[in-house]
């Protein structure tokens, strides 16, 4: 991969440069602070607003608070890292910065990687400063909050997360338009995760990393998915390879 | 060995065929200049030349290296008729970004980087970002990053025409003096640039190449040439005695100037500068000036492109 050092390292500069770092871990941390918080007051504002649906709910837990902020992040989480990705490559090869930095000794491999690690260092920097206040948050309102269920859950929320950047950029690369881009990336991940409901086979797609990140949490005896952690790998290196190879392919 | 050599490259999009089986040799050390109108295949071939876009059919070596090889990339250097940077990164980062791409080492990279700032006279905008440059500034900026690597041979797609006289002119002084270390391809469609720097020019349209030849070849074999006559008086009459001389190719009546100018084409000159002082004189007409005059590279692309510029 020629010239990644180099890419990284532009890359890494864009995402402190344009605000990216900022939009994202603002995102997580709002998350991560608001969840267990709506979480813990919920029965009783519907209460003050004269629902009584409060009293059915059952009583608001630590556990519950951690598994709403996973639930909430793996659809806004992906939402905004879909954002971030959609246009990584599609607008480079529109605006032709894409252009001039193919025609000096940049691998097209490698001009894809380090997107794809870099939008990876701000989704990781995001997902530990959202997880880290979720569960400070949560210590306070409940005054407990598992660590090590709470660690794993994220870590595998992070995984997910990087599968949909990579797909993401994959679609980047496919197409000039980046809504096209960001709406198909969207789609696929929407699809892997319905298919993970699927007899059989579904315990394999990514989908599974996300329920057994929510058995993890709160500690109950279920089968790893480790099937599924070495799926969304293979996917992961996949849709870099595939753009990659496309992107060599394209009119740059 | 030539620095850029192609064999029948051709590029179709489609139905359209942007570069139809183009045959060109470069020697090293010259400046080329690739001459044609808008839409001609200029930019498809330079883009076919540096990998970005793949040929249809044919092939292409630039220093040696075929086209597509990694390699290539070390030693060539592309300026895009438009050049796009990150908004977001100064004028000096971005050389020193294309430096990293090199691999060239920091002190290396800095220097250099100062170097050519300083040469495309940017020294003073260096710290600004590229985000709030003008148009000039950047095809400034995009000539520099295209030096960065000292190129053996250099692809310049437009490289003035976004430029102000004065640009204009810093640059193609500067394009003069790259010539003992690199092998310029210069694309342009203004043809007084072509005849200011380039030894070599190859004249495409529609995708073909019409010719190649040096400018001076080219101004003695293509355009005929052609004698001014400046008269007193309306040239109707001597122009009804000219046309139907078996040398004369085309007589015609010049509008926009204050005296009427008549413009002689012929296709024999020796025996024209015999012949047509005669009728003149026979025509009886005031003559003020009369003038052998060196064909325009314009009368030759003109001619050659059927006016389609």
């Amino acid at each position: 991969m020629k010239g990644l050092a180099a890419l990284l390292k532009k890359e890494l500069k864009e995402q402190v440069r344009t605000n990216r770092i900022i939009i994202v871990a603002g995102v997580f941390l709002f998350f991560g602070l608001a969840t267990p918080l709506m979480y813990r007051y919920l029965p009783e504002l519907l209460a003050l607003a004269g629902d009584d649906m409060g009293s059915i709910l059952p009583p608001p837990t630590a556990m519950g608070a951690m598994a709403e902020y996973a639930s909430t992040m793996v659809q806004f989480g992906v939402l905004v890292i879909v954002l971030v990705a959609m246009g990584a490559i599609s607008r480079e090869r529109e605006s032709g910065t894409a252009a001039l930095v193919l025609s000096k000794p940049a691998g097209y491999t490698a001009f894809v990687v380090a997107k794809f690690k870099a939008i990876g260092a701000t989704t990781l920097i995001g997902t530990i400063l959202g997880g880290l206040a979720c569960w400070g948050y949560t210590y306070i309102l409940f005054e407990e909050a598992p660590v090590w269920g709470f660690f794993c859950q994220n870590a595998l929320l992070l995984l997910y997360l990087l599968l949909t950047i990579a797909m993401t950029l994959l679609f980047s690369s496919l197409f000039r338009r980046q809504l096209t881009a960001g709406a198909l990336g969207l789609v696929s991940i929407i699809v892997l995760s319905i298919a993970s409901g699927l007899p059989w086979f579904g315990k394999y797609l990514p989908g599974e990393l996300v329920s057994w990140g929510n058995y993890l949490l709160v500690d109950e005896p279920t089968s790893a998915a480790w099937g599924a952690v070495a799926v969304t790998l293979v996917f992961i290196i996949l849709s870099l390879y595939l753009a990659g190879t496309i992107l060599q392919k394209k009119e740059i | 060995m030539p620095a850029i050599r192609c064999e029948n490259l051709t590029k179709q999009y489609g139905p359209v065929v942007a570069l139809d089986h183009l045959s060109l040799e470069v020697p090293t050390h010259s400046v080329f200049g690739f001459l044609g109108p808008n839409g001609a295949g200029k930019t498809t071939a330079v883009r076919l030349f540096m990998g970005l876009a793949q040929p249809s059919s044919g092939q292409a070596w630039i220093d040696g290296v075929a086209v597509g090889m990694p390699k290539l990339k070390e030693r060539a250097g592309y300026l895009p008729d438009v050049p796009a940077f990150y908004g977001w990164m100064t004028g000096r980062e971005y050389l020193l970004f294309t430096a990293d791409l090199f691999r060239l080492s920091s002190t290396v990279a800095r220097e250099r980087a100062d170097e050519l700032l300083a040469l495309v006279g940017l020294a003073g905008a260096a710290k600004r970002k590229v985000g709030g440059y003008s148009r000039g500034m950047r095809q400034r900026l995009g000539i520099a990053q295209a030096l960065v690597n000292r190129p053996r041979v250099l692809f310049l797609d437009e490289p003035v025409s976004a430029l102000d006289p004065i640009g204009r002119r810093d640059v193609l002084e500067l394009i003069l003096r790259l010539k003992d270390e690199t092998t310029v391809f210069m694309s342009t469609h203004i043809l007084s640039d072509v005849e200011r720097v380039c030894d070599t020019v190859g004249i495409i349209n529609k995708g073909k190449l019409v010719t190649v030849s040096s400018v001076i070849q080219l101004q003695a074999r293509y355009a005929p040439s052609v004698f001014e006559i400046e008269l007193e008086d309306d040239p109707a009459r001597l122009i009804s005695a000219i046309e139907p001389q078996p040398w004369v190719i085309r007589a015609e009546k010049v509008a926009d100037t204050q005296m009427p100018v008549l413009r002689v084409q012929v296709k024999d000159v020796s025996t024209a500068k015999k012949a047509l002082p005669q009728i003149i004189a026979t025509s009886g007409a005031a003559l003020l000036r009369y003038e052998l005059v060196m064909p325009s590279l314009e009368d030759i692309f003109l001619e050659l492109v059927g006016g389609a510029a």
